[in-house]
Order: C-alpha cells, then sequence, then structure tokens
C-alpha cells in the first residue's frame, strides 16, 4: 500500500487540540475545529467517513482539563459508541480514534496523528471504497 | 412517556436493502427525550445507512428528518410533498408514529426503525425504567404510587411471592431488578399505611387493559361535527 | 372437613402428617413418577404433584394426580398461576375434582424467564392468593370468579405456600394471615435449612393464633451433594442455607457414606427438630431427585410409622 495516500480528519476541540493542529498544517490530515469534545455527535463522525475520511479521530482536552467539565469524557464514550456501530456497519472500528491532547502540546498531536496516519496507510483504503 | 430503542443496524440495514431513496424520520417528542429516535438519532441512522451503502457498493440516496409528533395527523402533513421524493420511509417514532404514518399516507411503506420498549421515565441519565402498562383501572391509589402490575415481575396484587429477597427480584441476573412489593411495603410502612399489605386484593378486571382487545375511546363532547 | 381427603383426615385427628413431593416426566412416560409413588405408598400421607415445576415443561400435574387416584393414592395438586388464566384454573379445579383430587396446592410459580421457556407469555390473571379465594368460593358459595352459579358442588382442601425464609420478613406472618383470609386450609413452606430463622417465624405465627386456623407442614429437602447446597444458597432467591450446614457436609466428606449419608442425617433431624416446634403439624418432603430415600427418611425419624390408616 505504498501509493495509498489516507485522508484523517481530526475534529479537534477549540479548547486544545485545534490550537496545536492549526499550526502544524500536515498533508493528508484535515483539522476540523469543534467548539467542545462533548459537542461531537455519532452523526458527526460518521459523516466524516461518509465524506471519504479513511479515519477520524476525536482530539479534546486532558482528562480534568475540559472547560466544560465533563466534555471530553463524554467525547470518549460517543467515540466508543461509534466504534460500535462502525463495526456493525462493517468497517475497522480502528479507524476511529479518541486522544486528549494539551493545548500546548504540539510535539504529542504530530506524534499522535503520524501513528494514526500510518496505521491507516497500513489499513488501506476505507472498506468498500473504489479505488481510482 | 414512551421510551425506545434503535433497532439493531444489521436490522435495519437488512429491511431497507431493497430501497433506493429513503427517508429516516425522527419524532421530537418522547423517543427524542430517551435519545432514541429524535433529529440526532434520525441523522446518525441515516450515516450508517449511508456508509453501509457505500461499503456494500451499492449507494442510495438518504435523507433525515424529524418532525415535532410523529403521532398527529396535523403534525405529519407537513412532510406531504417530501414523501413524494422517497420510496421508503424509515421511522424513529414509536410503533404509533409508525401507524400514524402508515394511516395518512398509505401508498407509502413505512418501516419502524425503533423497538418501542415500554412507558417510564428516565431514573438518571442513560437509565430508563418501566413503570406503568396502561392497564385501564389504576391502582396506584392503593398501593401509594408503585404500580404492582408493572413494578411486580408477576403483577401480583397481593405479593411479595417467595422470591423475594434483599429487596430484589427473583428473576434479578445480571441486571438487578427491584421487587416491586418490597417497595410498595416500604413506602407503606413509611406512610404508616401497612394496613393495606393485609387486605385480600380480589382478581383484577383485566377487560379494561389490552386484554379486552384495542382500547378506543370515544367522547361525543370533544368531537367535531361538520355543519354544527 | 372440607374434602376428606387422607392428607385432610391425618391432619384433622391430630396426627403428625408426612407428604412427599413428585415432579412429573419431561415425556410422555410417567412410569419413573408412579414407582417413586409406589415406593413411598405406605410412608406418606399424600403426594404433592409439581406443577411445571421451575417453569420447566413436564407432564401437567393433573394427569398425575389423576393417575395416583386411581391407584388409590392421595394426590395433592399444585396450581401455579403462571401459566393459566381464571378459565382455565377453574375448570383444572373441576377436571381434578370431577376425576377424584381433593388437594389443591395454589402456588405463584418460578418466573417463566427462569425456566425451560424463557420466550413465554407469562399470564398471572390471579395471583396464588386470589386463586385461594377463586377455589374457596367455589367450594363454599357454590359460585365461580364471575359470580355464576355452579352444576354441581366442589370438595376441596385448599392448599398454599409460605415462605418464612423470603423478605420482608417482619411481613411474612401478616403474608400468611392474608392467606388464611383468603381461604386457604393448609400450607407447606419453602425448604428449611435455617432453624433459627424458622423458629422465629413459628413463634409469630403462633402468637398470632394462625396456627389454629390452618395446618403447617414443614418443607423440607435432603442435600445430596455440596454442589447442589451451593447452588441453592447462591442462586434460588428465597433459600437460606446456613454455613454450617455447608461446613457440615463438607466435613462428612472423608465419614463412611460421604456427604450423602450426612445429607440424609441432617435431614432426619431437621424433621425431628421441626416436629417439636409449636404450631408445625407435619413435614413436606422434597426429596428432588432422590425420591427413593424418603421411606428411609420416614423410618429413621422414629414414632412416625405406620402411617394412620382410615376408612372410607
Ligand atoms: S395500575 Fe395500571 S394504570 Fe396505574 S400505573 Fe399500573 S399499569 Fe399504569
Ligand atoms: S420477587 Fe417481588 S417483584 Fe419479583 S415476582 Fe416476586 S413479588 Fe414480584
Amino acid at each position: 500500500m505504498a501509493d495509498f495516500n489516507p485522508s484523517l480528519v481530526t475534529l479537534c476541540c477549540e479548547n486544545s487540540a485545534f490550537l496545536v493542529a492549526e499550526e502544524e498544517n500536515l498533508p493528508g490530515v484535515t483539522p476540523v475545529k469543534i467548539p467542545c469534545g462533548g459537542q461531537v455527535e455519532h452523526y458527526h463522525i460518521l459523516n466524516a467517513f461518509d465524506q471519504g475520511a479513511d479515519g477520524v479521530m476525536v482530539l479534546a482536552c486532558l482528562k480534568e482539563n475540559c472547560k466544560h467539565f465533563w466534555g471530553n469524557d463524554r467525547a470518549e464514550k460517543k467515540v466508543n459508541y461509534v466504534k460500535g456501530m462502525l463495526e456493525n456497519i462493517g468497517i475497522n472500528a480502528e479507524r476511529l480514534a479518541y486522544s486528549p491532547v494539551a493545548a500546548n502540546n504540539e510535539y504529542k498531536y504530530g506524534e499522535l496523528v503520524k501513528e494514526m496516519y500510518d496505521k491507516l496507510k497500513e489499513m488501506g483504503p476505507m472498506e468498500g471504497k473504489v479505488k481510482k | 412517556m414512551i421510551i425506545g430503542e434503535r433497532k439493531p443496524l444489521e436490522e435495519v440495514f437488512d429491511r431497507t436493502s431493497s430501497f433506493n431513496k429513503i427517508l429516516v424520520l425522527g419524532c421530537e417528542t418522547c423517543v427524542a427525550v430517551c435519545l432514541a429516535g429524535g433529529k440526532k438519532e434520525a441523522e446518525e441512522t441515516a450515516e450508517a445507512i449511508s456508509l453501509h451503502r457505500k461499503k456494500e457498493n451499492q449507494p442510495v440516496e438518504v435523507k433525515a428528518e424529524s418532525v415535532q409528533r410523529q403521532c398527529e395527523f396535523e403534525f405529519i402533513d407537513e412532510f406531504k410533498d417530501l414523501m413524494n421524493d422517497y420510496d421508503v420511509v424509515l421511522s424513529l417514532a414509536c410503533g404509533v408514529g409508525v401507524q400514524t404514518m402508515v394511516d395518512r399516507y398509505p401508498e407509502k411503506i413505512v418501516l419502524p426503525g425503533l423497538n418501542t420498549t415500554f412507558l417510564g421515565y428516565p431514573l438518571e441519565q442513560g437509565v430508563w425504567m418501566e413503570n406503568c402498562q396502561a392497564c385501564g383501572d389504576c391502582v396506584l391509589d392503593k398501593t401509594h404510587g408503585i404500580c404492582p402490575i408493572t413494578r411486580c415481575t408477576k403483577s401480583m396484587l397481593n405479593g411479595p411471592c417467595g422470591g423475594s429477597s434483599e429487596g430484589k427480584c427473583e428473576i434479578s441476573g445480571d441486571i438487578e431488578i427491584e421487587c416491586g412489593w418490597h417497595l410498595i411495603h416500604e413506602r407503606l410502612k413509611a406512610l404508616g399505611k401497612l394496613d393495606y399489605m393485609e387486605e385480600v386484593e380480589p382478581p383484577k378486571n383485566w377487560s379494561t387493559s389490552f386484554h379486552g382487545g384495542p382500547r378506543k375511546i370515544v367522547r361525543e363532547d370533544v368531537k367535531i361535527v361538520r355543519g354544527e | 372437613m372440607f374434602a376428606g381427603s387422607n392428607l385432610e383426615k391425618v391432619l384433622a385427628n391430630g396426627h403428625f402428617a408426612i407428604t412427599g413431593e413428585l415432579g412429573p416426566m419431561r415425556g410422555t412416560d410417567l412410569g419413573p413418577c408412579l414407582e417413586h409413588a409406589e415406593h413411598m405408598r405406605n410412608h406418606v400421607d399424600a403426594f404433592n404433584i409439581t406443577d411445571n415445576q421451575t417453569a420447566v415443561v413436564r407432564i401437567a400435574s393433573m394427569a398425575t394426580a389423576i393417575k395416583l387416584v386411581e391407584r388409590g393414592m392421595d394426590p395433592v395438586m399444585q396450581m401455579t398461576v403462571r401459566d393459566r388464566n381464571r378459565i382455565c384454573l377453574q375448570a383444572d379445579v373441576l377436571g381434578g375434582a370431577s376425576c377424584g383430587v381433593k388437594n389443591f396446592l395454589c402456588i405463584q410459580g418460578d418466573h417463566q424467564t427462569l425456566g425451560s421457556e424463557p420466550q413465554a407469555k407469562g399470564v398471572y390473571d390471579v395471583d396464588s392468593t386470589q386463586l385461594m379465594k377463586v377455589i374457596k368460593d367455589m367450594r363454599d358459595e357454590n359460585k365461580f370468579v364471575s359470580g355464576d352459579e355452579m352444576e354441581a358442588p366442589l370438595d376441596a382442601f385448599i392448599g398454599g405456600v409460605v415462605n418464612p425464609f423470603a423478605d420482608p420478613f417482619e411481613y411474612r406472618p401478616a403474608r400468611f394471615a392474608k392467606k388464611i383470609a383468603a381461604g386457604v386450609n393448609f400450607v407447606q413452606t419453602q425448604c428449611i435449612y435455617d432453624m433459627d430463622r424458622l423458629k422465629e417465624y413459628m413463634k409469630r405465627v403462633v402468637d398470632m393464633g394462625l396456627h389454629e386456623k390452618c395446618y403447617i407442614l414443614a418443607g423440607i429437602t435432603p442435600l445430596k451433594a455440596i454442589g447442589a447446597a451451593m447452588y441453592m444458597k447462591n442462586n434460588v432467591a428465597g433459600i437460606i442455607i446456613p454455613d454450617e450446614i455447608v461446613k457440615r457436609l463438607k466435613g462428612a466428606k472423608e465419614k463412611p457414606g460421604g456427604v450423602k449419608a450426612e445429607g440424609l442425617k441432617l435431614c432426619v433431624e431437621q424433621i425431628q427438630q421441626v416436629k417439636e416446634i409449636e404450631g408445625i403439624h407435619g413435614a413436606h418432603i422434597m426429596a428432588i431427585a432422590w425420591e427413593e430415600k424418603v421411606p428411609e427418611i420416614v423410618e429413621a425419624v422414629g414414632g412416625l410409622m405406620p402411617r394412620p390408616k382410615f376408612d372410607d
């Protein structure tokens, strides 16, 4: 799969991950600003896949660091729920991930995204996606 | 309110597999409050169908919509035009909503996307509990607000049975079920009304419940007669 | 006399009654069950036939009861309210009675989800207390639940169960009183292992004078194995097995006869003990899958043989 360049969408909380994501500008990665991890809905994640993403990451604030108290915890639970939906649909749940990232930790953001990107590269394109 | 749960996605995919234009229609009343069939759930279900069909290489046109109350004609009338564009409606309303749609749009296929589970209330965020079976002859006055028909697994009127142990019903397994009659006993004790526990409650008239057939209420005083 | 069954005569004449439980088979051959009955014929006063016990499908209790009547034995026909509505329950009382069954025991029954057909629809039209009243009204008022008159009278000795080991404990004697008000003539208790709790319960029952209005049979089940005891202790709601009993069984592993002999010994002692408790009029032996031991147990208690005989 050397010639496969995945497309990865990162749903980033504007209070943390998005601040770094903006700076990073990695190829193949599309950061989307969200007001809080807790605001992510199941359909947002599914929609990203539906629009062609090979992988989706939800990146919110560190534990106990959420501006809205439990937004990050809720985001994590929702991600787990959607992983179940993906399995029902027939999509490898590994294509979806949740991670907490601090606003000042560019290194961690880059690291997490790269790790996911490489994983997707290995997994190949989305199940059922017609290779152009 | 009416509590429901979305049908397993596999079932949803299977039932809708022969259609190419699907309208997923939520309802913003009970089933939205119990996070099973409102706008958000309609959207996620539509996305799931779309993704699944893409994966199967059978793309589909699917739209998510939602109506304030799917169990009343005046609310669903507004979908008349939209209905023409789709060959099936996957309703995320309760069974009442599904049937109201069928009644209004008899030429359309309307499928249930939800399992209507019970009448109950949210105990806490994410936990719902059944507490009424609409028996048609409420006895909550006698038991002071705890329904023996619903909260007792065997719908006893002279409980608790011999399986009640430490406040739990004999059927308790992985999920713990409180013994309804234990609760009634505790409540009556607190109110100083334990006398009721000594009365032999006669057999109940079940004909007011579903056992008398599908129920219908007709009230002449509020019916509108055209030309009046 | 309500029905003049052998069991009623034994109790009415002040004898300590002994009944044995029989579980019908899960196929069409009633043979083993009838064999067990024959085997304990001279040792028990009546045979208690379970009704789809533990919600597992079996030969109907009425069919089995009628077979025993044909052999000159006195059956106690159990009736759970789980599987039949008032139409069928009343019909089965008439059916049993018309074929010579005189004792009817009303029970709620284990919930269907715990049995062999967990997807079944439960009936629960009337509850066990109401069924006692239904049979009483048939017998004493000659009336069905609806108020319609019966065409011929019913004789029935009405039975029920009480569980001193279920909760809330404080309510249990009052619940017994309620069943008496509903018409129960005799009750058998849930399996007894916790003697202290039974004694406490019986003290309250005697204080309320309930033992003078209803015959009470102590439920006794011999423990065959440690595993069975542990299963009942941990999984059967409404049965209490004290740790000492488990300890005693475990301690018997090395003794001659092993756990089984100890289980039988324990059972005999339990009957001897309940005989001394005020208000207890007999013992109901539920030797589940161990029916052949009933004669041995009854003989070992002492003073129980021969069983009283009455001329019809
Ligand atoms: S008694 Fe009947 S109406 Fe009242 S809460 Fe129970 S089921 Fe509902
Ligand atoms: S344990 Fe309680 S809730 Fe369960 S069937 Fe018995 S009385 Fe009803």
